[in-house]
């Protein structure tokens, strides 16, 4: 009997496989190191100015690990983690981080979101998206003008990026 | 014992006298000024290791001179430990001033200075190398991922390095 179910197992196991043998390997785009190279060319070009290049940025890629960080002169302890947090946040959110902020606001029912670890509701973070495909993020801050213009500022690069991987 | 404590309180007085002596003038003491890598610098001891090491894509940190990331650069198709792992060769050389190499010899198992090696951040590679100007380490530079191994990271760091070290000063 129970030989019987093995064998009966064994077939199934045996059919499944052969219906799985023909399914697709999943390729995935990611970001490469000379995109990062664009992206920071971007980031001093468009949104440093001549007399003030006091700006941090973090890369992370498809699956929100850190994959470029620039801390600038005379930053603060915490630019890099918050500007982490931003890109983690954009990436993961599929979203600029400043409309995350107002989503998940105070006495909205998503405001639970933000007891995810390395989230945060502030603007400076943007997706990478490659048509629907969201292929990393980009957290900027430090940009003069707030987190409006540290959005924009993440705008800008996020989009050179993905304009050199479509 | 009574005289040890009575000795001990003159003692305490005379040194906080001469503390005072010393705030006193120090009002005038010249503020100290500590040198540190720019994030300028930074970007061109990366470009110029990257292309030392082209053969392969290196994952590379350049550190500040309080040992936190100035600029750092994963290389592609890099494993998840990579930058981690440039990071702490950078972090080594940074804190004990010397390559991360010539520590892990200072440190190995059966050596007195092996406990060094419990430290949190440090790492016994190859591949970190401080960046010194007049006795003075400013920043470090780690490198992981290189066709090579540690020799070929601890080069490419210098050769980093060496790109800037005719604007250090």
């Amino acid at each position: 009997m129970f030989r019987t179910k093995m064998l009966i197992g064994l077939a199934g196991s045996l059919a499944l496989a052969a219906s799985f043998a023909n399914a697709a390997g999943l390729i995935e785009k990611n970001i490469s190191q000379e995109e990062m190279f664009i992206a920071y060319d971007t980031l001093q070009k468009q949104c440093m100015k001549p007399d003030f290049k006091n700006i941090t940025m973090v890369i992370v890629d498809r699956a929100g690990l850190i994959a470029f960080q620039a801390a600038p002169d005379g930053s603060a302890p915490h630019n890099l983690e918050l500007t982490f947090r931003k890109a983690y946040t954009g990436r993961t959110f599929r979203q600029p981080s400043i409309v995350w902020r107002d989503r998940t606001k105070e006495g909205s029912d998503t405001f639970g979101q933000r007891q995810l670890v390395n989230t945060v509701p502030l603007g400076g973070g943007y997706p990478i998206m490659v048509g629907n495909d969201v292929v990393g993020g980009v957290g900027v801050s430090g940009t003069p003008g707030g987190q409006m213009a540290d959005n924009n500022c993440a705008k800008l690069v996020a989009e050179s990026i993905a304009a050199d991987m479509r | 014992m009574g005289n040890q404590e009575g000795n001990m309180s003159r003692l305490m007085l005379a040194a906080s006298a001469a503390t005072l002596l010393a705030i006193v003038p120090g009002s005038q003491a010249a503020t100290m000024m500590q040198g540190n890598i720019s994030s300028a610098q930074a970007l061109t001891i990366v470009h110029v290791a990257i292309d030392a090491c082209r053969d392969a894509s290196i994952s590379i940190t350049v550190l500040d001179r309080d040992g936190n990331v100035r600029l750092q650069v994963r290389g592609n198709g890099a494993n998840p430990h990579n930058l981690e792992l440039s990071r702490r060769k950078a972090f080594t050389a940074r804190t004990f001033r010397t390559t991360s190499a010539e520590w892990a010899k200072r440190t190995a198992p059966g050596n007195d200075l092996y406990g060094q090696r419990s430290l949190s951040d440090v790492i016994p590679l190859g591949g970190g190398v401080p960046i010194v100007v007049n006795g003075d380490v400013i920043g470090a530079v780690g490198i992981s991922g290189a066709n090579g191994g540690m020799p070929r990271e601890e080069a490419c760091s210098k050769a980093g390095i060496a790109a800037i070290q005719g604007q250090l000063s």
